[in-house]
């Protein structure tokens, strides 16, 4: 589930990114290069997930 | 006739004539055969490390080697007064919350399709079923209370890989860097079991604190890799060793299963007791030591507020007659500044001020925030007097308020 994301500046004057699912979750993300959700947002047009590497059994993720 | 110097057996003296020599030898040898009865024989000891203690008074038994890594303690309630003992060394464990003690994001989460999704705290898990269910189990080994649970849903026909992940923060992974390592677990499957052999990955990155996806890493290499081991209804402890590379700089930590067919009611694998260290396995111990320890430890990735109806959040002020603003000081400071992660629903929340005033809010949005306190607001549906304290609380069952800064 891809949430759809918007930057809004804050009374503070921070500009922050707000990304809301479906769900009614909403996620309030810092612009830190060190947040994770920040992160999945500069990279929110890549493919989700890679192709791991897996042993005998597991053979995909 | 003279003595020895310590066990006083009769021997002749420097200037005594032969004379009765077998008996004088005899004798000898008789007080010699019955000083070395009393004495404890080398076979006692049988394997390197044993040690020989006393049972009572005069009385030396076997003491066996304990496991790598543990200490002898007193112990009058067994037979040599001596017991092997782990011993507890702080940060020995680099896995956090190994053994699913914590769980702030709730005891059942559904994971949807291809997407790493935080189940029990510090463990993500990703799977390209449809549907997969990660859960807080109480079936678990002597020692511990609880296992994650890692299910295919009953009648679920997916058959990609289920993973349960946990990676762990740079500064815990370099002192690490080209050691041996060592990953254990306890570990069975459930009575529907559909998958073969257990994969267990240590993954390991070259930058750090990468965190997302750690197959997309950059330097990733895999120190220990193995799918050799067939589970079964019982628990077993599973150890797993490995050299992590010298420019290790982020390491995870993934335990999977691929099920077959359509899952029954119990298609699933149980595991608790993880730990990574460093040398050959030892007893578990938690990262931490403590309950305390451990959930501390897991709030500095991620921090649940407020949870269900009228939930205390904090104080509150508005700063004009359409916005009230809210701070807290965080419990522990986190690994980066967090995200804001809540629920909005109309009137989820509320600010009760002076004279009794109540002004219901949707959300509450960050304002700005460090890693030791966040500072929020709401701008949309405050409507109060300016400069008036308000009472923060949750309005509504489904209301919920937490930071996050997972990797």
């Amino acid at each position: 589930m891809k949430p759809i994301y918007s930057e809004v500046v804050t009374p503070n004057g921070d500009t922050v990114i707000i990304a809301l699912y479906d769900n009614g979750v909403m996620l309030s993300i810092p612009m830190d290069e060190a947040n994770s959700d920040y992160q999945a947002y500069l990279n929110k047009d890549k493919a989700e997930q890679s192709t791991p590497i897996v042993t005998n059994e597991a053979k995909t993720k | 006739m003279a003595t020895s110097p310590n066990y006083g057996w009769l021997e002749p003296d420097n200037t005594d004539l032969v004379k009765n020599g077998a008996l004088a030898i005899r004798t000898l040898g008789n007080a010699i055969d019955t000083t070395m009865a009393t004495m404890t024989p080398k076979s006692t000891v049988t394997t390197k490390g044993d040690l020989v203690a006393a049972t009572a008074a005069s009385t030396p038994a076997r003491l066996a080697v304990g496991n790598n890594g543990e200490t002898l303690v007193a112990d009058s309630s067994t037979t040599t007064g001596l017991r092997w003992q782990g011993s507890y060394t702080a940060g020995k464990n680099r896995i956090l919350n190994g053994s699913m003690d914590i769980a702030q994001r709730g005891t059942s989460i559904s994971v949807g399709s291809a997407s790493y999704t935080y189940t029990l705290d510090r463990w993500k898990c990703y799977s390209g079923n449809s549907a997969t269910t990660v859960s807080q189990n109480t079936s678990a080994p002597t020692g511990f209370n609880y296992s994650l649970k890692l299910q295919r849903p009953n009648a679920n026909t997916g058959t990609n890989a289920l993973s349960i992940v946990q990676i762990i923060e740079s500064a815990n992974v370099v002192q690490l860097q080209g050691q041996t390592a060592t990953i254990s677990f306890y570990l069975k499957k459930g009575a529907n079991y559909s998958g073969g052999n257990i994969s267990i990955q240590v993954l390991s990155g070259t930058v750090a604190d990468q965190g997302g996806d750690p197959y997309s890493w950059t330097g990733l290499t895999v120190p220990i890799n193995d799918s050799s081991y067939s589970p079964t209804t019982s628990f077993v402890r599973l150890p797993y060793s490995g050299t992590i590379p010298s420019g290790a700089k982020e390491l995870a930590v993934a335990i999977s299963y691929t099920p077959t067919g359509t899952a029954g009611a119990d298609d699933a694998i149980y595991i608790t007791g993880v730990q990574l260290e460093a040398g050959a396995v030892t007893s578990y111990q938690t990262a931490t030591g403590t309950i305390q320890g451990e959930l501390a430890a897991c709030q500095r990735y991620y921090t649940l507020w407020a949870s269900g109806n009228s939930q205390p959040i904090g104080m509150g002020t508005y700063l004009n007659t359409t916005q009230v603003n809210g701070s807290i000081s965080l419990p522990v400071e986190m690994r980066t500044t967090p995200t804001i992660s809540i629920v909005t629903g109309t009137d989820y929340y509320k600010a009760s001020s002076g004279g009794g005033g109540t002004d219901t809010l949707n959300s509450l949005t960050l304002d700005t925030c460090s890693t030791r306190a966040i500072r929020f607001y709401n701008a949309s549906e405050a409507a109060g007097t300016s400069g008036q304290a308000a009472v923060l609380t949750t309005n509504n069952a489904a209301a919920f308020l937490a930071f996050q800064a997972e990797l």
